[in-house]
């Protein structure tokens, strides 16, 4: 019998409990409308904070201490018009300091088995902060976003797992919170940078990656968290009509010079300030494409110093770099520091930043002098074999399709690829065979390579296998003996795919798109999936002793004499 | 006249008598031809009697012939029509002699050499066979568009990975997407897991049933059973059904001493002929399948049987010879099957538990398909999947043991098996060779990147010296040959079995390079190995045993030679050395002499000959009548010649008599005048 009992007993303290919230919460109420002591919050947020195990009355708790919280903002008593009394205003201090231990209970709620308690650690921050933003705004006559709670509610999002996946979403759905957050980071990882093995990189690369609402122009900025921000400033209207003309012509020019240096200045000054100076050019700044670039950038450039050493979290950020990441940059340049520490990784790394490179060398003008000397030593042994090979191929074929390449240079990469089909597989051959055509048939002068009269004084191979720079290798003087050793290659269309060396150069060019994507597996496929109708040809003449120990004789002709 | 009577009687008697014996003699050969044809057809029991019993007595005979005299002649006719129709009344080739026979034998070969050549340069077996099959030639009215499309450079190629392009042209930024969700393993580059999203063969949907039944244990039929090997008797049976599955084959097998499995499986094969019998044919076929399995099943078991696993062998390949293409089906089956294995276990292929290196039963199934069909081929049904599929195995498989070290070192030995004659490059085996070396024998190399050469080597800084042969142990230890089935069962290797498997890699690299010096590139090709080797001489030298040394030395020595001689006879590729291309000329052929070029070409070859030689006729008819007519002409010419000559003379003549005559007269008349004057004279 004593189990009942002491359930009831349970029961009997959980509904006490409840009825004490409930109390304490009407109490406060009539306090606030009253104006007498607000003691009992911090009876409220003990009970809170101590009922952690019990989420029923957590729950409660929770939200009566919300619902006190949301009332004491509409009536006004953390920000209003008038300039308060020097009590009003100890007793502001006092409600802040009650608030920020509130959110901390909440921030610490945020990994919550229960969702129901997971709901309300990530609902009420930001619906507090929508009320406290309207507050504050309604007070000071300006549009704008409660800064100081901002700033707690941030980090504690994106450190938390689950909280991480709805600020996505959110992120991606309101275009003030977006610039906030963007603007938030830069400090952010360098509040946490000499924190070793935390998630915040992580965190925020994974939520940098997930950006794909960046506007690309003005009307794409339409929502808004914040009530208040929606509202455009009476300055930008004018400035609208005219950007708007100006953006068709030199769209770039005109406003990188304005939002390069302030933004930066913006960002730099964020974590001192506190949260009012310029509140005014915020909001102004909130209706511009630049600006919200400008916090991008800001973002990105911040996160890419955190993640330079690791090859993994760059190749993440590299796969999507020209996509989603460049063109909404105000300086794609500005990551040539980052992308040249990407080159020397190995491997896929490398290829992606080199595709980066080339960007930014295409569209940007940047000069980097050493881009084929780099791209020459990333042709090693493992390239043929890897995995993203035919990507390699597709963007090699791109970085040397010009036809303004100095001839040495190109032979160089020819007779380094034909070194390394030497030990590739068949896909990769027929990979290089066509490729090699391709660039021969370009460039006619190279074509003493497959065909050059013999000169008795030469004995040696010109070629210098170990010469780092593409341009100094003499391959332009050596022939492509490698290559055309594929002649008798084991699978048949390696070798008569290395006959077109040998027949005359009528054929254009290759689609170097059709040799890409073969494998073990669809050669195999492509020789077996035929139906035999042809009787298929047998040995000459029956060969015994086949697993019988070696003999003399069968050691001369059968390498597998050789084992017993 | 009496006499003469009676010398005509006894002439008729004599004819009757002649007669009367050649009617005797008549009768006596129609009986004794009787008894010879009952001999006769009772040995072609189906062209009279088609009744199964051989019919060797005589009631059969006179079943089918009546003994009686044939009642008329047209049944004596009928019979001799087919007498003469029998195929044993035809005359026969002489009996050869041994001379001649080995003779024939000779030519068969070569013929077969030369067709196997034919097939080892990629050319179709005969020209005659499928001429006229081939792609058309260009004409010059073809159109233009087919000008891309040359397929002959890509024929076997296959469509790769070809996956339908109807995606945009932002082939860009749609590989952009596709790395971020290939994450970013780099490293463990295999095809097969890239090829596994796209393939349907390969899609992740089979994988659930082919679970069950695609394992190794599928390859090689099951070894569940226990084996009852309760008695083994001495006696065996001397027939058996033809087994149809592996299953009834083993139930043969019950009770049956290993060592009588020829005679069993030679009895077998005698017992169901396909002459003996319609439904042999497909028996026999259906055998070539149940031996391989059986071949697969000893291979899975403890310590196969060379013995049987030859027999297998040969069987198999006389078998294949009659039969082809149902055995290449169940080859290619078995194939399929090894493929699917491997494809299953390269999606781990560092796993120690996933099956990538094959296993026994995969090696005997490749050495039986290397002996049986012909790998020198350049494209063979059975042999170059077969040879993707070993170059899959030791391009993609990643060693994380000994036992794959055997694996692909048999591997390698298969390959250079079947590469014997067309001596065709394989630089999978090239590369796996480098690399057991390297694992096996230490070298003064720290990582694969200081190794020269850019051969891969993705297990060598994996297992670095975990392999490796400790060479103070094998100091006093010489190289044996290896012994495949024992290796590939073994867990724990000594170094014994280290260093046999060292010195095979020598011998093998040696074959190698044997085989390949002359490729054009083999400089480039075994620099680097000589490189390697030099690097374990040294790093080896005086602790390993006097042979295994001597054995490391020769090869090097080898190796260096043909690099030497590979190094003198070297070249510069003189591969464009073709005479000019004419230009293409799409003007049509514009006779200017005579626009009758059609009219003349009769394409009856016959009515052409005809034509050109009444046209000789005409032409020489006029030549003659040209000749006559000038030598009409040059006599007619002379004889007037003649004739004005004869006409001046009488001329002249003439002159001269009128000129005679007219002096004459002159005178004449002068003097008449002379006359009248003086008779004018007188008269006045």
């Amino acid at each position: 019998m004593s189990r009942p009992t002491k359930k009831r007993k349970i029961q009997d303290s959980n509904a006490e409990r409840t009825n004490n919230i409930q109390e304490i919460e009407n109490s406060l109420q009539a306090a606030v409308s009253q104006g007498s002591s607000l003691n009992r919050l911090s009876d409220l947020l003990e009970i809170a904070e101590k009922n952690g195990e019990d989420p029923k009355v957590l729950h409660k708790a929770l939200y009566a201490l919300y619902r006190t919280f949301s009332l004491l903002i509409s009536k006004n008593w953390f920000h209003s018009p008038q300039a308060p009394s020097e009590k009003a205003q100890i007793v502001r201090q006092w409600l802040f300091k009650r608030l920020d231990q509130y959110l901390g209970i909440l921030f610490a709620l945020l990994d919550h088995s229960e969702p129901l308690i997971l709901d309300a650690a990530w609902q009420i921050p930001l619906s507090l902060l929508k009320q406290l933003s309207s507050s504050l705004s309604a007070a000071t006559g300006r549009p704008q976003i409660h800064y100081r709670i901002f700033r707690q509610i941030v980090p504690a999002y994106i450190t938390s797992d689950t909280a991480l996946v709805r600020l996505k979403k959110l992120t991606n759905e309101y275009d003030d919170i977006r610039w906030f957050i963007l603007r938030e980071i830069p400090s952010l990882l360098s509040a946490h940078s000499s924190v070793p093995d935390n998630n915040v990189t992580e965190h925020v690369l994974e939520l940098l990656e997930n950006i794909d609402s960046m506007p690309s122009q003005k009307d794409d900025i339409n929502e808004f968290y914040i009530t208040e921000l929606s509202k455009p400033p009476a300055g930008v209207k004018f400035n609208q009509k005219a950007q708007e003309n100006s953006e068709d012509s030199d769209d770039d020019d005109d406003w990188s010079k304005f939002f390069d240096t302030q933004p930066a200045e913006e960002t730099a000054s964020a974590p001192e300030r506190d949260g009012r100076a310029s509140e005014f050019s915020t909001h102004k700044a909130l209706f511009y494409v630049q600006s919200h670039r400008a916090q991008f950038s800001a973002a990105w450039l911040a996160l890419m110093q955190h993640i330079k050493t690791s090859p993994e979290r760059s190749n993440r950020v590299l796969s999507i770099l020209h996509r989603s990441i460049m063109p909404h940059l105000t300086q794609p340049l500005q990551l040539v520091d980052w992308i040249g520490a990407c080159v020397d990784f190995d491997g896929a790394t490398a290829l992606l930043a080199f595709n980066a490179l080339f960007v930014l060398i295409q569209k940007h003008n940047l000069d980097y002098p050493d881009f084929y000397t780099r791209l020459y030593a990333l042709l090693d042994a493992n390239i043929l074999h890897v995995r993203y090979r035919a990507r390699f191929f597709r963007l090699l074929e791109v970085f040397l399709s010009s036809t303004h390449l100095p001839a040495t240079l190109l032979a160089s990469f020819l007779k380094r690829l034909a070194r390394l089909s030497l030990s590739a597989p068949p896909p990769a051959i027929i990979m290089i065979i066509p490729f090699t055509y391709n660039i021969l048939k370009r460039h006619p002068s190279l074509m003493p390579m497959i065909h050059r009269d013999f000169d008795p004084t030469i004995e040696t191979d010109p070629f210098l296998a170990e010469e780092p720079s593409p341009l100094r290798t003499n391959a332009i003087s050596s022939s492509l003996w490698e290559l055309n050793s594929h002649r008798s290659h084991y699978a048949a269309p390696v070798s008569t795919l290395t006959q077109i060396f040998s027949e005359a150069f009528t054929k254009p060019s290759y689609m170097q798109e059709d040799f890409l994507d073969h494998t073990y597996g669809t050669l195999y496929t492509s020789e077996t999936k035929r139906k035999i109708t042809k009787e298929p040809a047998l040995n000459i003449v029956a060969s015994s002793n086949l697993f019988g120990p070696p003999e003399e004789l069968s050691v001369s002709t059968d390498p597998c004499g050789l084992w017993a | 006249m009496a006499e003469v009577i009676a010398k005509s009687k006894e002439h008729k008697y004599a004819r009757q008598m002649q007669r009367e014996q050649d009617e005797n003699t008549r009768h006596l050969l129609d009986e004794d031809f009787d008894s010879i044809r009952g001999i006769l057809f009772s040995q072609a029991p189906d062209r009279i009697s088609p009744p199964p019993i051989p019919s060797t007595t005589a009631p059969s005979a006179l079943n089918s012939v009546p003994v009686q005299k044939p009642a008329t002649d047209k049944d004596y006719d009928a019979f001799v029509h087919e007498l003469a129709m029998d195929r044993r009344a035809q005359p026969k080739d002489r009996t050869k002699t041994e001379e001649e026979l080995a003779l024939e034998e000779k030519e068969a070969l070569e013929l077969a050499e030369k067709k196997r050549l034919r097939r080892m340069m990629g050319m179709r077996e005969s020209d005659d066979e499928d001429e006229g099959r081939g792609k058309r030639k260009r004409g010059g009215d073809d159109l233009d568009d087919d000008f891309l499309l040359d397929e002959d450079t890509l024929e076997g190629l296959g469509a790769g990975l070809a996956q339908p392009k109807d995606e945009d042209n932002d082939d860009d930024e749609d590989e952009e997407v596709d790395s971020g969700e290939d994450g970013p393993d780099s490293e463990s580059g295999s095809d097969e897991e890239e090829s596994e999203g796209d393939e349907e063969d390969y899609g992740p949907s089979d994988e659930g049933e082919e679970a069950e039944e695609g394992s190794v244990e599928a390859l090689a039929p099951t070894q569940a059973k226990i084996k009852v090997k309760t008695k083994r008797s001495k006696e065996i049976p001397f027939t058996f059904p033809c087994p149809t599955t592996h299953d009834e084959l083993l139930q043969i097998l019950d009770g049956i001493d290993d060592s009588h499995f020829p005679t069993v499986i030679e009895r077998i094969r005698k017992l169901h002929h396909p002459s003996l019998h319609p439904d042999n044919k497909t028996k026999l076929q259906a055998l070539i399948g149940v031996l391989l399995d059986h071949a697969l099943y000893v291979a899975s078991g403890d310590s196969p049987s060379a013995t049987i696993l030859d027999t297998i062998a040969s069987h198999t390949y006389s078998l294949t010879k009659t039969y082809p293409i149902p055995s290449a089906e169940f080859f290619v089956s078995k194939l399929n099957l090894m493929q699917k294995n491997l494809t299953r276990g390269l999606q781990n292929p560092l796993d120690e538990a996933s099956k990538t290196f094959p296993g026994a039963p995969e090696l005997v199934l490749l050495r039986i398909l290397g002996a049986t069909w012909s790998t020198s081929d350049m494209k063979h049904p059975v042999v170059s999947p077969a040879k993707y599929l070993m170059g899959a195995y030791l391009g993609l498989s990643r060693v994380r043991s000994m036992t794959d070290v055997v694996s692909g070192l048999y591997l390698c030995s298969l390959f250079m098996h079947y590469e014997q004659l067309s001596k065709r490059y394989v630089p999978e085996a090239i590369n796996f060779l480098v690399q057991s070396l390297l694992l096996l024998v230490p070298s003064a190399y720290p990582n694969a990147r200081k190794v020269p050469g850019y051969f891969p080597l993705p297990d060598f800084d994996l297992l670095e010296s975990k392999l490796r042969i400790k060479p103070k142990k094998v100091g006093s230890l010489t190289p044996r040959a290896p012994k495949i089935f024992e290796l590939l069962d073994q867990v724990t290797f000594s170094e014994q079995d280290k260093l046999d498997l060292f010195s095979m890699t020598l011998e093998l690299l040696k074959w190698c390079a044997e085989m390949y010096k002359p490729l054009d590139g083999f400089i480039e090709l075994y620099d680097p190995i000589l490189q390697i080797l030099h690097s374990i001489q040294s790093n080896c030298r005086s602790r390993l045993s006097d042979t295994t040394q001597s054995r490391l030395d020769a090869v090097v020595d080898h190796v260096s030679r043909l690099l030497k001689f590979a190094r003198q006879a070297r070249r510069p590729l003189f591969l464009q050395d073709h005479k000019p291309i004419p230009i293409a000329t799409y003007i049509p052929k514009f006779d200017a002499h005579s626009s009758s070029y059609i009219r003349n070409h009769d394409p009856d070859a016959e009515r052409a000959q005809l034509a050109k030689l009444k046209a000789q006729h005409r032409k020489e008819k006029k030549g003659a009548m040209r000749e006559l007519r000038k030598d009409n002409r040059f006599l007619a010419g002379v004889q007037q010649e003649r004739q004005e000559k004869k006409d001046q003379e009488y001329k002249a003549r003439m002159a001269k008599a009128f000129a005679g005559l007219e002096s004459e007269r002159a005178e004449q008349r002068k003097e008449e005048k002379e006359k009248r004057r003086a008779k004018r004279r007188a008269g006045k």
